[in-house]
């Protein structure tokens, strides 16, 4: 359990600085200098929300893959909107505001559910070059 | 390393290894005069008949509802040690725990497919397919690295 929280709580911390980073050299890129403090939390939020989401994967053994990535994607845009939702009854919300949230969500998503899934492809391509080793050798 | 090899006709074979300290090569030598004193398992096929079965030929052991089975090629044999035996006494022979309930034998294994459930699917040579379940991928891979490092 103590692992797995470990292991949880360094996902969180490397998928956040690396969005920060690419957010902040975005924004740079967009001529923005600052960004407001709000954009951190919430990003840490979203990324916490993320990481948990997909963690949670053993949830789901007996359904197929396709079902188990539209359930973590859809409760997880749905954790999104609730949080923003609820800011937005205190802060004045854009008009794109809903539309930027779902782009800015979704795309770090699949990248990262796409580097999350591609680890288990890895695996199994080194498990198969071992199997054949040791079989040609015995 | 100094080898001396004795004839006897009468006694029976054993090995004796004088160390200062167990070194990796060592431990392999016993773990060869350890394995090949495991060639046979005994169980119990369908009709309750007792059967001699020899390891290489088991593909996985499978337990189900306390009981323990070996399956073969086109065969399956009650055996009386539990999984956590097998997996014990059979580590050196290629046997390992894949997950909760089956211990299977590398050399039967055809390939390894993934799961996008962050699992791995063992096909076994006679097309069965058992889970390595994400609990157990880790010391699985361990196993494979264990195993090409020692043959």
């Amino acid at each position: 359990m103590k692992g797995k929280l470990k292991e949880i709580l360094l996902s969180i911390c490397v998928s956040y600085t690396i969005l920060n980073v690419s957010n902040s050299a975005v924004s740079l890129m967009n001529g923005y200098e600052f960004t407001p403090n709000s954009n951190s939390l919430n990003m840490i939020l979203w990324t916490s929300i993320a990481v948990l989401t997909l963690y949670a994967h053993h949830l789901f053994d007996k359904v197929s893959p396709l079902v188990m990535i539209i359930c973590q994607y859809v409760f997880a845009m749905s954790c999104v909107l609730l949080i923003v939702y609820v800011q937005s009854l205190t802060e004045e919300m854009h008009p794109n505001g809903y539309r930027d949230v779902f782009l800015s969500f979704t795309i770090p998503f699949i990248i990262g559910g796409f580097i999350y899934y591609y680890q288990v492809y890895k695996h199994a391509k080194k498990d198969n070059a071992l199997l054949k080793e040791i079989q040609s050798k015995s | 390393m100094k080898l001396s090899l004795f004839k006897h006709k009468e006694k029976e074979d054993y090995i004796e290894i004088h160390y200062k300290h167990m070194t990796p090569q060592l431990e392999k030598i016993v773990e060869v005069a350890n394995a090949d004193c495991i060639e046979n398992l005994y169980g119990r096929d369908e009709y309750d008949r007792q059967v001699v079965i020899e390891v290489r030929d088991i593909y996985y052991f499978e337990a189900v509802d306390k009981k323990c089975f070996a399956y073969t090629k086109s065969a399956v044999y009650q055996v009386q040690e539990t999984l956590l035996q097998l997996a014990d006494k059979l580590y050196s022979l290629g046997f390992v725990r894949i997950n909760k309930g089956n211990v299977v034998n590398i050399y039967t294994i055809e390939a390894v497919k993934p799961a996008l459930n962050m699992r791995l699917i063992a096909v076994l040579k006679n097309e069965e397919q058992l889970i390595i379940n994400r609990s157990y991928k880790k010391a699985f891979q361990e196993y494979l690295e264990e195993r090409r490092n020692i043959i």
